[in-house]
C-alpha cells in the first residue's frame, strides 16, 4: 500500500475514534474530594453555626402560601415559588413585608398552569419564570411587571442562569415529554431566544437517562449553574463553554454502588431499596469559606458540613438545638454567608404547645417574641444561620 | 499510465463511499436501537404503574374505612368520617400534600363537572395537608368551598396512604369502599371513564 492510501484510511480511523469518544459523552475529571464522616452522631448547632436571626414571613389573603418549592435571596429581597398548591411566585423583602406576586392561573401571556421553577437575571433586572407545562419561559422586570413570553421547543423540569445571555435547561424529569425526545439530553445550554446553544449528559450515553427520582440540585451560581444529577454524589459546575466535575463527595462504605440499575424499578420497591444505602446529596450550598448539604443516610436525612478552610466535614442527622432556643431547619437557600431555612408555622404551633407542656427546654427569647404572633395559619418563618469557621 | 491512476482513484473512492456508509448505517442502527430501548424503558414503566394501581385496587375494594376518625372542614370545625359520609354512597378523592400535585390538578376539573352533574353532597374532597394555611390555599386556588375536608395527617385505612398516591374511590353508607380508581396522569381517558361511571350510577339511583 502506498503512503498516501495508508494516510488516508488513518484518518479515517481517526474519524471514526473522534467519533465514537464524543459519542461516549462527557470526560470525568476528578473534581476535589468530600470525605463525609463514616460514623456520626449528633451534632450542636455551635459547632457549626455563630448566629442565628428570623424573619417571619408576613401572612395576608394575597400573601398565604401553600408551600415552599424554592427560595433565593438577592439584594433585600426574598422570592419564594409555591409550585404545587397556589402555583404563584411570591415577593417578600428582607424583613418579610409582603411585596407582589407574579402570575396567575392560565394559559395567556405573563400566566401560569405548573410555574416548576424560576431565576433571577441580575444583570438585566429581571425574573423569570419557567412553566414546565406550557414549555415556556415568563419574563417579568423587578418590579414585577410582565415583559414577555418565551416558548421552548421543549419541556424543561428546571431552569438556571449560567450568564447574562444563556441559561441551563434540566429535562432529566421529563424524559419520555414527546419534545424532550428530540432533544435526547438532559441539559440544555440556550440563549435569551431560547434557541439550543448546548446538549450534555445525553440521553445515548452514560447512566440510563431515565431519572424520574426527584432529588436534584440544579440551580444558579456566580460562577456558573451548579448541578448534582439524583442519586448521585457528582456535583457538576455548567458554564458557557460546558460542563466540569466541581466536588465529588464520598459518602462512605454504605453509599450507593455506581453500578446500581435502577431505572426500570417502580418507584416504591426504589424508595426501599435505597433505605440500604447513603445517597442522593442535594441542597448543596457554597461560599469562599464553607459547603454545606443534605444527604440520605439509610433511613434518616442528614446534614454535612464541610470547612474549606481545614477541610474537614461534620455531619449529623440530628443537630442539637443550642443558641438561643434556635431550632435547625434544613436549609433551603442561602444568603451570601447565610444558609436560610424555613420553620413551618404548623410545626412553630407545636412547639409553642410542647413549651407550654414543659416538654421541651425553655425558647429563646427571640424565638419565644416570635412566635406570640404566630398560629397555624400563619406564613413560615424564615431562618438565617450564619456558619462559623471550624 | 493514466489509466492505473484513474483505477487507483477510484479504488480510493470506493474505500471512502465504503466507509462512509458502514459508518452511517452503524450510527443509524445505534440510533435505532436507543430510541427503541427507550420506548421499551416507558413502556415498562407504565406497566408497573399499571401494575401497582391495579394492586392498589384489588387491596381497597371491600375493605371498611375508620369512621371514627376526626376530619377538619372548611370552617375549622372538626367531624368523623362517619358523620361526613352520612346515609348515602359517596365519591370520593383523596390525596395528601406529598402527593403528585400534577395528577391532582388533572383531576380537579373532572370532579368539579361531576359535582355540577350529580350533585355537590355526592362528591367530596378528603385531603391530608399538615398545615392548615396549606389546606386554606388549596381550597381558595380549586375554587371549591363545600365538601373539602382535611385529615392532617390521620389515616382512615386506605392502602394508597402509605405511598400517598391519591385515588378516586366510591364508598357506601356503611364505609365499605364499593369501587376505586388510581388516576394516572398519562392515562386521563381513564379517569374519564371512572367519571362517567359514577356519573351513571348516581343519575339512574334517582
Amino acid at each position: 500500500m502506498k503512503p498516501t492510501s495508508s494516510r488516508l484510511i488513518l484518518i479515517v480511523v481517526w474519524l471514526i475514534n473522534v467519533g465514537l469518544v464524543s459519542e461516549c459523552g462527557l470526560k470525568k475529571p476528578e473534581g476535589a474530594r468530600i470525605h463525609v464522616p463514616e460514623k456520626f452522631d449528633h451534632l450542636l448547632l455551635s459547632e457549626v453555626v455563630d448566629s442565628i436571626r428570623y424573619v417571619p414571613l408576613e401572612t395576608c389573603t394575597d400573601c398565604l402560601i401553600g408551600s415552599v418549592t424554592k427560595l433565593l435571596c438577592f439584594e433585600n429581597r426574598i422570592y419564594i415559588l409555591d409550585r404545587d398548591i397556589s402555583k404563584t411566585l411570591f415577593v417578600f423583602d428582607d424583613t418579610g413585608k409582603f411585596l407582589f406576586r407574579l402570575g396567575s392561573k392560565g394559559k395567556g401571556p405573563g400566566e401560569f398552569t405548573r410555574p416548576n421553577d424560576f431565576v433571577l437575571d441580575p444583570a438585566g433586572r429581571k425574573i423569570i419564570v419557567l412553566d414546565q407545562n406550557l414549555s415556556k419561559l415568563s419574563f417579568f422586570d423587578f418590579d414585577g411587571t410582565f415583559l414577555r413570553d418565551l416558548r421552548l421547543g421543549f419541556a424543561p423540569f428546571f431552569i438556571a442562569g449560567v450568564n447574562e445571555n444563556t441559561y441551563a435547561c434540566y429535562l432529566g424529569y421529563l424524559p419520555f415529554r414527546k419534545q424532550n425526545q428530540i432533544i435526547r439530553s438532559n441539559l440544555v445550554l440556550i440563549d435569551t431566544l431560547g434557541i439550543v446553544k448546548g446538549k450534555f449528559f445525553s440521553y445515548e450515553t452514560g447512566k440510563d437517562p431515565l431519572r424520574y427520582y426527584p432529588q436534584t440540585t440544579f440551580y444558579s451560581s456566580p460562577s456558573g449553574t451548579v448541578f448534582i444529577p439524583p442519586l448521585e454524589n457528582s456535583v457538576y459546575l455548567v458554564t458557557s463553554s460546558g460542563v466540569s466535575l466541581s466536588y465529588t463527595i464520598d459518602l462512605g462504605i454504605e453509599s450507593l454502588p455506581n453500578d446500581y440499575i435502577w431505572s426500570m424499578k417502580p418507584k416504591h420497591e426504589l424508595v426501599d431499596e435505597l433505605r440500604a444505602y447513603r445517597h442522593s446529596v442535594y441542597n448543596f450550598f457554597e461560599t469562599s469559606s464553607w459547603i454545606y448539604f443534605s444527604f440520605f443516610d439509610k433511613k434518616e436525612v442528614a446534614s454535612c458540613f464541610y470547612s474549606k478552610v481545614s477541610g474537614e466535614a461534620k455531619a449529623a442527622s440530628v443537630i442539637a438545638d443550642n443558641i438561643d432556643g434556635g431550632y435547625f431547619a434544613m436549609p433551603t437557600g442561602r444568603w451570601g454567608e447565610e444558609l436560610v431555612g424555613v420553620l413551618e408555622s404548623v410545626y412553630l404551633t407545636k412547639l409553642k404547645q410542647k413549651e407550654a407542656d414543659k416538654k421541651i427546654l425553655k425558647l429563646g427569647q427571640k424565638l419565644e417574641k416570635i412566635l406570640e404572633g404566630i398560629n397555624d395559619v400563619s406564613n413560615p418563618l424564615l431562618v438565617f444561620y450564619r456558619l462559623k469557621e471550624f | 499510465m493514466f489509466k492505473h491512476k484513474m483505477r487507483k482513484t477510484l479504488t480510493f473512492i470506493t474505500i471512502l463511499i465504503t466507509f462512509a456508509g458502514i459508518i452511517f448505517l452503524l450510527y443509524e442502527m445505534n440510533i435505532n436501537t436507543s430510541i427503541q430501548s427507550r420506548n421499551n424503558s416507558r413502556d415498562s414503566i407504565l406497566v408497573e404503574t399499571l401494575k401497582e394501581a391495579l394492586r392498589f385496587q384489588v387491596e381497597t375494594v371491600g375493605v371498611r374505612l375508620d369512621g371514627s376518625v376526626i376530619i377538619e372542614d372548611e370552617r375549622n370545625d372538626t367531624l368523623s368520617l362517619r358523620n361526613v359520609i352520612g346515609n348515602s354512597p359517596k365519591v370520593i378523592l383523596h390525596f395528601s400534600d406529598l402527593s403528585c400535585s400534577a395528577c391532582i390538578d388533572i383531576e380537579l376539573p373532572r370532579l368539579k363537572q361531576l359535582r355540577e352533574a350529580v350533585g355537590e353532597d355526592k362528591v367530596l374532597i378528603l385531603t391530608s395537608y399538615d398545615s392548615r394555611r396549606t389546606f386554606e390555599v388549596f381550597r381558595q386556588v380549586s375554587g371549591i368551598n363545600s365538601g373539602v375536608y382535611n385529615l392532617r395527617g390521620l389515616k382512615i385505612g386506605l392502602s394508597t396512604e402509605k405511598s400517598q398516591i391519591p385515588s378516586l374511590f366510591l364508598i357506601d353508607s356503611s364505609l365499605v369502599v364499593r369501587s376505586m380508581f388510581i388516576p394516572l396522569k398519562e392515562f386521563p381517558e381513564l379517569s374519564d371513564v371512572f367519571y362517567q361511571a359514577m356519573r351513571k350510577r348516581f343519575l339512574e339511583a334517582h
